[in-house]
C-alpha cells in the first residue's frame, strides 16, 4: 500500500493548494534525480516530509478510533483495558491478604479510604506461572472504584487504533475468550471492561455494601 | 510442468539496494514512503540507522547496507522505507528503490540456508523472469542481542 501523504492532506477543508502543489512539485523533481539538490537542500525535503509523516492521519483524526489503553501482562500473555475503565493503579504490596480466601478473591486495597475486593487476573483468564516482583493492582470502575485486579506487570498506557483488534483466537481458553474483545496482530488482547467488570466472579465475595 | 499449477503463488515485493535485488514477502509489508529524515538513536544497535515518527509511532530504521555488507551511503531525498512487520515489531527498511509486486510459484523458491553467506537474513531464493532474488527473513534481520539493545535504546528515546 503507498501512501501519498501531502495528497491525503489535501483533502482536508480549509488548505494551501497552491503551497501543497509547491510542494508537490519540489519533492517530485528531488525524487525523480533531474535535479541536483544542494545537501542543505536535501536535508530540508526529508525534514519536511518527516514532519508530514509524523502528522496523525485524518482518519484516525476524523473517527476518533484510537483506543486509549492501559497494558498489562498476565501470566505470557500481553492484556489491554480501554483506559476509561481504570481509575486507579498501585503497587500489590499494598493490598491486604484474607486467609483462607478461594481464588480469584485475592485481598483488599483501600483506595482513597474505601475498601474494595482484589481479584487475581491470572485465575481470571485461565493463565498459568507465580506471583512476580512487579505486580500490580488496577482498579477498575466504571465512574468510581469498583474492583481490583491483580496483575503481574501494569506497563504504559498506549493508544492502539480500534480496527487493530480482530477477533479473539480459538486457541485463548474458555474462560479468556468471554472476556476478550479482539486481538492485534502482534499479540495485544483487549479486555470487555464492560464483561470483565459484569463477571458473576467477581461478585461473589464483592457483597460487603449488600 | 504438469503438477506444478495448483503450488501457491507468494507476492513478494522487490526493491533495489546498491544495485542488487531483494524481495520482502508482501504479506510482511505495511506501507512504503519516501525517504524521511531519519533521527539518531545513539543508544542503539549499529545495524539500527536511526528512528522516524510514522503518525505518532516511533519506528526503527534497519541499515540493510550494514547487514550485507554493501559500501554505505547517505540518506538521499530519492530513496524510500518500506514499512514492515519483523515478528511483532513495526520496522523500517532505507532502499535506493522499491521496483514492483511480484509474485512467484512457491516451487521457484528455494531455501537459501546454506547456500549463501550471511543467509540468516535470507528467507529464501525466488526465481523470476528478471533472474535471482533474495528474500529477505525480517524475523531474524536482527540477533537476539540487537533486538534487546533496540527495546532498551527505544524505552530511553523521547515520545
Amino acid at each position: 500500500m503507498i501512501r501519498r501523504g501531502k495528497e491525503r492532506r489535501a483533502s482536508r477543508g480549509d488548505v494551501d493548494w497552491k503551497g501543497i502543489r509547491q510542494r508537490l512539485a519540489r519533492a517530485a523533481a528531488a525524487t525523480e534525480g533531474t535535479l541536483q539538490l544542494t545537501p542543505e537542500q536535501a536535508a530540508r525535503v526529508l525534514e519536511e516530509r518527516a514532519k508530514l509523516l509524523a502528522r496523525p492521519t485524518e482518519e484516525k483524526a476524523r473517527a476518533g478510533e484510537d483506543l486509549h489503553v492501559v497494558v498489562m501482562l498476565v501470566g505470557a500473555e500481553r492484556y489491554a483495558i480501554e483506559a476509561r475503565w481504570v481509575r486507579h493503579a498501585m503497587r500489590a504490596p499494598e493490598r491486604t491478604l484474607v486467609p483462607g480466601a478461594a481464588p480469584p478473591f485475592a485481598g483488599l486495597v483501600s483506595v482513597r479510604g474505601e475498601i474494595l475486593p482484589v481479584f487475581d487476573a491470572r485465575h481470571l483468564l485461565g493463565a498459568k506461572g507465580e506471583p512476580t516482583e512487579a505486580e500490580r493492582v488496577i482498579v477498575l470502575g466504571e465512574s468510581a472504584p469498583e474492583v481490583g485486579l491483580l496483575v503481574d506487570e501494569a506497563s504504559e498506557v498506549d493508544e492502539v487504533p480500534e480496527i487493530a483488534f480482530a477477533a479473539p483466537p480459538a486457541s485463548l481458553s474458555d474462560a479468556a475468550r468471554a472476556l476478550v474483545r479482539g486481538v492485534t496482530a502482534d499479540g495485544l488482547v483487549l479486555l470487555a471492561g464492560d464483561v470483565l467488570l459484569a463477571d458473576r466472579r467477581l461478585f461473589v465475595t464483592a457483597t460487603n455494601d449488600a | 510442468m504438469s503438477g506444478t499449477e495448483h503450488l501457491p503463488l507468494v507476492d513478494l515485493l522487490l526493491f533495489e539496494v546498491g544495485g542488487h535485488r531483494y524481495a520482502l514477502p508482501a504479506a510482511d509489508v505495511k506501507e512504503i514512503v519516501r525517504a524521511v529524515a531519519i533521527a539518531p538513536l545513539p543508544s542503539g544497535p549499529p545495524v539500527v540507522e536511526g528512528i522516524i515518527d510514522v503518525r505518532g509511532r516511533v519506528v526503527p530504521v534497519l541499515d540493510i547496507r550494514r547487514r550485507f555488507r554493501l559500501s554505505p551511503k547517505p540518506l538521499d531525498p530519492g530513496d524510500h522505507f518500506i514499512l514492515a512487520t519483523a515478528g511483532t515489531k513495526l520496522v523500517g527498511l532505507r532502499v535506493d528503490a522499491v521496483t514492483e509486486l511480484s509474485q512467484a510459484r512457491q516451487s521457484d523458491i528455494e531455501d537459501a540456508r546454506g547456500v549463501i553467506p550471511y543467509s540468516e537474513y535470507v528467507a529464501g531464493v525466488a526465481k523470476l523472469e528478471g533472474g535471482l532474488v533474495l528474500i529477505h527473513d525480517l524475523k531474524t534481520f536482527l540477533s537476539q542481542g540487537e533486538a534487546a539493545a533496540l527495546s532498551t535504546a527505544l524505552a530511553g528515546a523521547p515520545a
